[in-house]
């Protein structure tokens, strides 16, 4: 398994090399020189041409980016253009809201969208199967700023249950953070909800037609027994894949939600830097989303062999 | 004696001969899911065709004395903040949506096909290089990606078509590598290269068609995305631009008047939630009709 886990991520080393070219490039062919936005609307060409040398801008393109790599190995980000604070520390602000969002959605996906998902498995004829079905696709097919704009609209505007926006640590104050957790939560939740318990029904009723299945109906075993020690262990395989890959998503920000609820997330974050052209922000987060979407993916790979030992990670 | 009935051997012998095209817009409409999107999305293309002609009111004309009315017989959708009709502007709305759909994939399907048989068919150090451009692509977060994309382009409608098509790309060009990749070694294929037939006809004669249904079912799943994007772009201010009536710009100017109005926010999201849900069950639909596994 650790020459499984080894060659990923060498196979990785490239793709994080293409995109941090890609991204280092991509930044600087948008249009607006950060060096101007820093300078304000009043500066003399002699400040901007100053600035531009102290933040390095004024080098050839490939030294620039060498020394960012190079700084970069050392797990130095650099320093932003618009706050002149570390980017390390801009980012670490920020990371803790983006997690409440991440675990928390990622809550509402495993605890609706499970055991949902085992109804539908279980008894696909039930009326309760068939409405879940039908939500299914409408939760699939509503944008998810549209949904939070409803769920403000109802929760917080006219019914005054929870507070529309803000942010504050589950540490600090849990209940007053759970409170403002709730409707970004659902808010975001509700797709990946619907991806659960799709990949929840079509996992368990094939594992439910096979043999194995079949010898411990025949063995007499209570349906709750099967279903629960049988039929959800080997079930549950896809549904880890997907909880993975969503949860590395969740991670990537949610720039839309953050947005309609006022969230101090990463993606803000991202996208105020994309605004400002703060070059070395923009670099280091798209950076680390390729690397979370990459290390997702592994994570899934290494669940699918601890929770089924059949299957052998071929190094 | 159970003896088949004559006209029912007659009918199954039928549906095997029957043109592939015949026999999966035969499944689609006998699934319910795949009869309800197809009328959805037909209406929404036939809507969105008509706007002009059937539109209660100018989309643009502003009236000043009834802004924020609630829906009524004259303006059943409501005003807006301007005393624009919701329901004009959410009819031409739908044409900025699918023609958003419909050019960003096409834009990706120009870009990922061959992109796709070239990696599938030819392998080796082309196959790499292509597929670990479409896997960089894959790994950036869509959303901030074509946020990028429109940032270096300017913002706009045919940006944003452009933003949807990159984005989509990587899924198009690995599903087309994929089945390239189960056709290379087929009898028909080597029967076409054994009759010498050159590589570029063989993929292009051959192959492609044989990849085309697979292609369709993403392409439907595609559009519902570049619907959704296109919504979220606008909304975001990286889209079209007011006082365009695109679903997404309705959604986001409305934003501040929803306590007094709601109806503003209502209508355009169910606009853009019906248009999703109707290709989204039809390219389930094709799927399903297109899966080995039914009977």
């Amino acid at each position: 398994m650790l020459s499984y886990v080894g060659a990923r991520l060498l196979q990785a080393v490239p793709v994080l090399f293409l995109s941090s070219v890609v991204v280092f490039l991509f930044i600087r062919l948008v249009p607006g020189d950060p060096a101007v936005t820093m300078a304000g609307p009043n500066a003399t060409p002699d400040q901007v041409a100053a600035l531009r040398r102290v933040y390095q801008l004024d080098r050839p393109l490939p030294v620039q980016y060498l020394t960012w790599l190079g700084r970069l190995v050392q797990g130095d980000l650099g320093v932003s253009y618009t706050t002149r604070r570390p980017v390390a520390a801009l980012v670490a602000q920020r990371l803790p809201a983006t997690l409440h969002l991440a675990v928390g959605t990622m809550l509402v996906m495993l605890v609706v969208g499970g055991p949902l998902g085992v109804v539908c498995a279980v008894r696909p004829r039930w009326a309760v199967s068939r409405a879940i079905a039908i939500l299914n696709a409408v939760a699939l097919a509503t944008p998810t700023f549209w949904l939070g704009i409803l769920l403000l609209l109802l929760f917080a505007v006219s019914l005054r249950w929870v507070p529309p926006s803000g942010f504050v640590s589950i540490t600090e104050q849990p209940l007053e953070s759970m409170r403002l957790l709730v409707l970004p939560c659902l808010t975001l939740g509700a797709s990946g909800t619907a991806i659960v318990i799709r990949f929840m029904r079509a996992s368990m009723s094939e594992v439910m037609h096979s043999d194995f299945i079949r010898t411990a109906h025949a063995k007499g075993l209570r349906e709750s027994a099967i279903v629960t020690r049988h039929v959800l262990r080997v079930a549950a395989l896809p549904v880890v894949t997907v909880l993975a890959v969503q949860f590395g998503y969740l991670l990537g920000g949610a720039v839309i939600t953050e947005a309609v609820f006022g969230w101090p997330g990463v993606g803000r974050l991202t996208l105020d830097a994309i605004g400002n052209r703060d070059y070395l922000i923009v670099q280091a987060m798209m950076l680390f989303f390729v690397a979370v979407f990459i290390a997702v993916n592994v994570i899934a790979d290494l669940c699918y062999a601890i929770l089924d030992p059949r299957i052998r990670l071929a190094g | 004696m159970a003896r088949p009935e004559p006209e029912a051997v007659g009918a199954r012998r039928i549906a095997v001969f029957r043109h592939p095209a015949a026999r999966i817009t035969h499944a689609v409409l006998r699934d319910p899911g795949g009869r309800f999107g197809l009328v959805l999305v037909v209406t929404l293309i036939g809507l969105a065709l008509s706007a002009a002609r059937i539109a209660p009111f100018d989309p643009f004309t502003i009236s000043a004395d009834e802004p924020l009315s609630a829906p009524s017989r004259d303006h059943v959708f409501g005003t807006d903040e301007l005393g624009r009709d919701v329901l004009s502007r959410t009819l031409f709305g739908a044409r900025i949506s699918l023609s958003v759909a419909v050019g960003s994939a096409g834009a990706a399907l120009l870009m990922a096909v061959p992109l796709g048989l070239l990696a599938g068919y030819l392998g080796g150090p082309v196959d790499m290089v292509i597929s670990r451009l479409l896997d960089t692509i894959f790994a950036f977060p869509a959303v901030l990606l074509g946020i990028g994309v429109v940032a270096l382009l300017g913002t706009g409608v045919a940006n944003v078509v452009v933003a949807v098509a990159i984005i989509s790309v990587p899924t198009l060009g690995r599903l087309t590598r994929v089945s390239v990749l189960s056709q290379r070694n087929e009898e028909y294929v080597q029967a076409a290269r054994a009759l010498g037939a050159s590589g570029t006809r063989v993929v292009t004669r051959h192959i492609l068609q044989n990849v085309v249904p697979q292609l369709l079912v993403q392409t439907a799943l595609v559009m519902a995305d570049a619907v959704l994007l296109e919504a979220g772009f606008s909304f975001l201010g990286l889209g079209s631009r007011p006082p365009t009536p695109s679903w997404g710009t309705m959604l986001d100017s409305g934003r501040n008047f929803l306590s007094q109005a709601p109806w503003l926010g209502i209508f355009p999201g169910l606009a853009v939630t019906s248009t999703i849900l109707g290709l989204n069950a039809l390219g389930d639909a094709l799927r399903a009709a297109l899966s080995p596994r039914r009977e």
